[in-house]
């Protein structure tokens, strides 16, 4: 499955300016709650809705069997996090389901989960959600200073606080080692 | 399938153009299908990979008809070979009657919920109970909080 067209080149667009709203400089590191706070989404720890026990149990049964959700309560989005992931992958989640709303992604496949059905997002627009949550975290101006102070994808994982997977995901598709050799 | 390649400030033949350089067909093609023409697969596909839409959209009653398994299954059975069309509709006939018997009604009554999640694909067996259970309970408190006006 690939991107649409254009799709990258108007992702690096539209994070700079969610960034430029928020008042972020090209480099700075985004905190996804101010960016919920933004868009007007609450973000809930699950915790708080069921009990820890449970979700350690699901754990048990099935590592990363639940990350995140977004539900849809009297007109409002309510993202969910799983208490139980690093802050790097809550970031990710929390970035990806935030995506979904920017990308105004409507809930129109069905998926049923032991006979429960839910209504959700079709696969490709899970890949533009993922594609566009590591470029609002991670956008190329971003990634090029951080290549020129001679970083590679652990210390930008570090440094702004995303998991190694999208740091290496992003430093390798954006070409920016490449770009930054070729001055 | 029609472009309007028409860019504003410039002729239109001068867009057209570059619409063809763009998409990597010629001009003369590009020219043919924007006037009706049907274009070949090759140039067909390039033009929906310019254009950043599936190709499937131009067949909109075959990409949006919905089979059931069953329903499914039947067309395979009639599609094989080693099946005369006889046999295939007894087979067809015994999986009606089989589907009808054992299929569990799909929730009657059950809105779905709206809900959109990040989970893994492949769920293990007691993970689907576990996880069905926790999102609606999730989502059950949500409404009360919401309703409280606690968040």
């Amino acid at each position: 499955m690939t991107l649409p067209r254009g799709f990258k080149a108007n992702a690096e667009r539209e994070a700079l300016r969610l960034r430029r709203e928020l008042d972020l400089g090209d480099t700075d590191a985004l905190n996804v709650d101010d960016l919920a706070d933004h868009l007007k989404v609450k973000i809930v720890s699950a915790e708080k809705l069921v009990s820890r026990t449970r979700l350690e149990e699901l754990e048990r049964v099935q590592a990363y069997a639940f990350s995140a959700a977004t539900f849809q309560v009297s007109g409002r989005n309510i993202v969910v996090t799983n208490p139980l992931r690093t802050a790097g992958r809550r970031a990710s989640d929390v970035a990806h389901e935030l995506s979904h709303l920017v990308l105004k992604h409507d809930l129109t496949e069905i998926r049923e989960v032991n006979g429960m059905p839910f209504r959700t997002c079709r696969p490709d627009e899970e890949e533009q959600a993922t594609a566009f949550g590591g470029t609002l975290m991670l956008p190329r101006p971003l990634l090029l200073g951080a290549v020129r102070r001679q970083w590679g994808p652990t210390q930008i994982a570090e440094h702004y606080g995303v998991t190694e997977e999208m740091a290496r995901y992003r430093y390798n598709t954006t070409g920016v080692a490449k770009q930054v050799r070729g001055r | 399938m029609s472009c309007h390649c028409s860019g504003s400030g410039s002729p239109p033949g001068e867009s057209l153009r570059q619409a063809a350089v763009e998409a990597g067909v010629s001009f003369s093609t590009l020219t043919r299908v924007e006037a009706g023409a049907q274009p070949d697969l090759a140039t067909f596909t390039r033009l929906c990979a310019w254009l950043g839409v599936s190709p499937s959209r131009f067949f909109t009653p075959t990409a949006t008809r919905q089979m059931s398994p069953l329903d499914q299954a039947i067309t395979h059975l009639h599609a094989d070979p080693r099946l005369t069309d006889d046999a295939a509709n007894k087979i067809s006939s015994v999986l009606r009657d089989l589907y009808d018997a054992l299929a569990k009604e799909a929730v009657p009554g059950v809105p779905a919920l709206a809900c959109h999640l990040r989970a893994a694909s492949v769920l293990r067996p007691g993970v689907p109970q576990r996880l069905a259970d926790l999102l609606t309970d999730m989502n059950t408190e949500l409404e009360r909080l919401v309703e409280a006006g606690e968040l």
